[in-house]
């Protein structure tokens, strides 16, 4: 790991997470049948997410932790209201 | 047979799906481009970094008033000649210890170190040092000349040269003599000197060297004075070593620290930066963190323009370093104008002049080269992706929002001065 800078490494798993939530979202239109309204807030909720970590992580690289856990408070949250709202408008399961 | 149809169809289907997808996207976006007010359009369109080339300095200078500054009117001329005694007492404050975190003798003994190659072949950087190793003025000069095939090519080759000898940021501008010293003194001797230099200089190669991000959240305190100090040494060994690079290549040189000429206009001109409200010059890169070094050279080389990326639009509502500067040295006045404070300030050029009397006496109260006005500063942020976000969301913000922006940068936590946890995280990390 050491030829990998902290932002590479960041970059990598962001990129993993990033995967894994656009599968999450093919899975939610294609087996639970999501609406538009669903998959909007679906994709906006992991676009957040993916920023609040990115900009967390970040902040922790550079050694401001405050920057860090606001960054979770003003990206974080929204992300999670987001991904909430998403859940709760998916059609029930059949 | 079946299967394969089957799979191939969905293929199809969402190839289909995937173009249309694309095609709306496309409309979509074009549609939003379209809906953007023409200046955020044009705003947009600068490029990556959002800078703006302009074909001249920002500053308003009024000719009818400039006059080119004499170096004995620096605040610290005149606090070393002792003609501002108070300013002297504050200088020997500098080197006093206590038990308080960043007052340590641990604390001045990081800073004397920082600043221990700058004494060895410097002398300090801030005064008229001709004699000294790095800034001597009469070099030999090898008889040949490399002859470059352009002015655009020796540009090129000169800015690598720099950046491998250890500048962070280099530019190149024609030689000005607005910005050389009207006379150059000496205080240590009392001496005024001539401001004779060996030859004519055609171009100024002006190097930037970033100051370490973590030392300087310590500001004020003998660790940020060691971020300083490290500053200048090397702004001294990168500009004895571009001084024998073109000598050996057959042209006068000679460099400068804060000697000889003026530094700010200087690395505006060759688009390093822009002047901010504290008086210093604010990169891209490093933001305020930065210290600049001139080389004076009679070698053509092809010159960079002025940029501007929002600093001083900003700086009209932000005026954290205001707030947080010990000493009330800095303008609080929302535009720059030509108002200067004392002597210590060049009249004719339209800025927010800082007061430097006052500046300094911050120093003797804080005892330490404080630099609070770099650490407060917003663009006083790492090289990370998500402050060059911040700074372009910034430049496309109109006024109002800055200050939504700089309360945002105090609520995340930057731009503490006076912080005494991060002289143990420093020492710590």
């Amino acid at each position: 790991m050491g030829v990998f800078s902290g932002i590479e490494i960041l970059f990598f798993f962001l990129g993993v997470i990033t995967t894994l939530g656009v599968l999450g979202i093919i899975y939610l239109k294609q087996k639970r049948q999501a609406g538009p309204l669903s998959l909007f807030l679906s994709a906006s909720g992991l676009f957040l997410l993916v920023f609040a970590l990115a900009w967390s992580m970040s902040s922790i690289i550079e050694h401001e932790h405050q920057a860090a856990n606001m960054g979770l408070l003003f990206f974080g949250l929204p992300a999670i209201l987001l991904l909430g709202m998403a859940w709760k408008k998916l059609p029930e399961k059949r | 047979m079946d299967s394969d149809e089957g799979s191939k169809k969905d293929v199809t289907l969402s190839r289909r799906k995937f173009v249309k997808l694309g095609a709306a996207s496309a409309v979509a976006g074009s549609a939003m481009m379209a809906s953007l007010p023409s200046q955020v359009m044009a705003e947009a369109s600068k490029g990556i970094t959002g800078k703006q080339t302009l074909s001249s300095l920002p500053n308003k200078i009024d000719n009818t008033v400039y006059q080119r500054f004499h170096q004995k009117n620096t605040a610290f001329c005149q606090a070393i000649t002792g003609t501002f005694p108070e300013g002297r007492q504050a200088l020997g404050m500098l080197g006093s210890t206590s038990n308080e975190l960043g007052q340590r003798t641990l604390d001045k003994a990081i800073s004397d170190a920082g600043w221990y190659i700058d004494s060895l072949i410097a002398d300090g950087a801030s005064t008229s040092s001709p004699d000294t190793v790095a800034y001597a003025r009469d070099n030999e000069t090898a008889p040949e000349r490399y002859d470059f095939s352009s002015p655009e090519e020796a540009a090129h080759y000169v800015k690598k040269a720099a950046r491998f000898l250890g500048a962070d940021l280099v530019g190149i501008t024609p030689y000005d003599e607005r910005w050389t010293y009207a006379s150059f003194y000496n205080p240590q001797k009392q001496k005024s000197l001539p401001p004779d230099l060996p030859f004519t200089p055609k171009s100024v190669i002006v190097m930037a060297f970033e100051m370490d991000y973590e030392a300087m959240t310590t500001a004020p305190s003998g660790v940020s004075g060691g971020a300083v100090g490290l500053g200048y040494s090397q702004m001294a060994i990168t500009g004895a070593s571009m001084r024998k690079f073109l000598t050996n290549i057959g042209y006068k040189t000679f460099a400068a620290g804060n000697d000889v000429a003026l530094s700010v206009p200087y690395g505006m001109a060759a688009g390093l930066g822009e002047a901010a409200r504290n008086g210093i010059l604010v990169t891209y890169e490093y933001g305020p963190r930065v210290r600049i070094g001139k080389i004076f050279t009679e070698l053509d080389l092809a010159c960079d323009s002025p940029v501007s990326f929002g600093v001083q639009h900003f700086c009209e509502t932000c005026m954290l370093c205001a707030d947080a500067c010990p000493g009330h040295a800095i303008s609080t006045e929302k535009l720059p104008s030509f108002a200067v404070n004392n002597e210590c300030n060049n009249p004719g050029v339209s800025k927010w002049a800082i007061d430097a009397k006052k500046c300094l006496l911050a120093w003797g109260k804080t005892k330490s080269d404080c630099a609070t006005c770099v650490t407060s500063c917003p663009y006083n942020k790492p090289d990370f992706w998500h402050h060059r976000l911040v700074d372009k969301v910034n430049r496309l913000m109109p006024g109002p929002v800055h200050s939504v922006m700089r309360e945002m940068d105090k609520l995340f936590g930057y731009g503490n001065s006076f912080d005494k946890k991060a002289v143990d995280l420093f020492w710590k990390s």
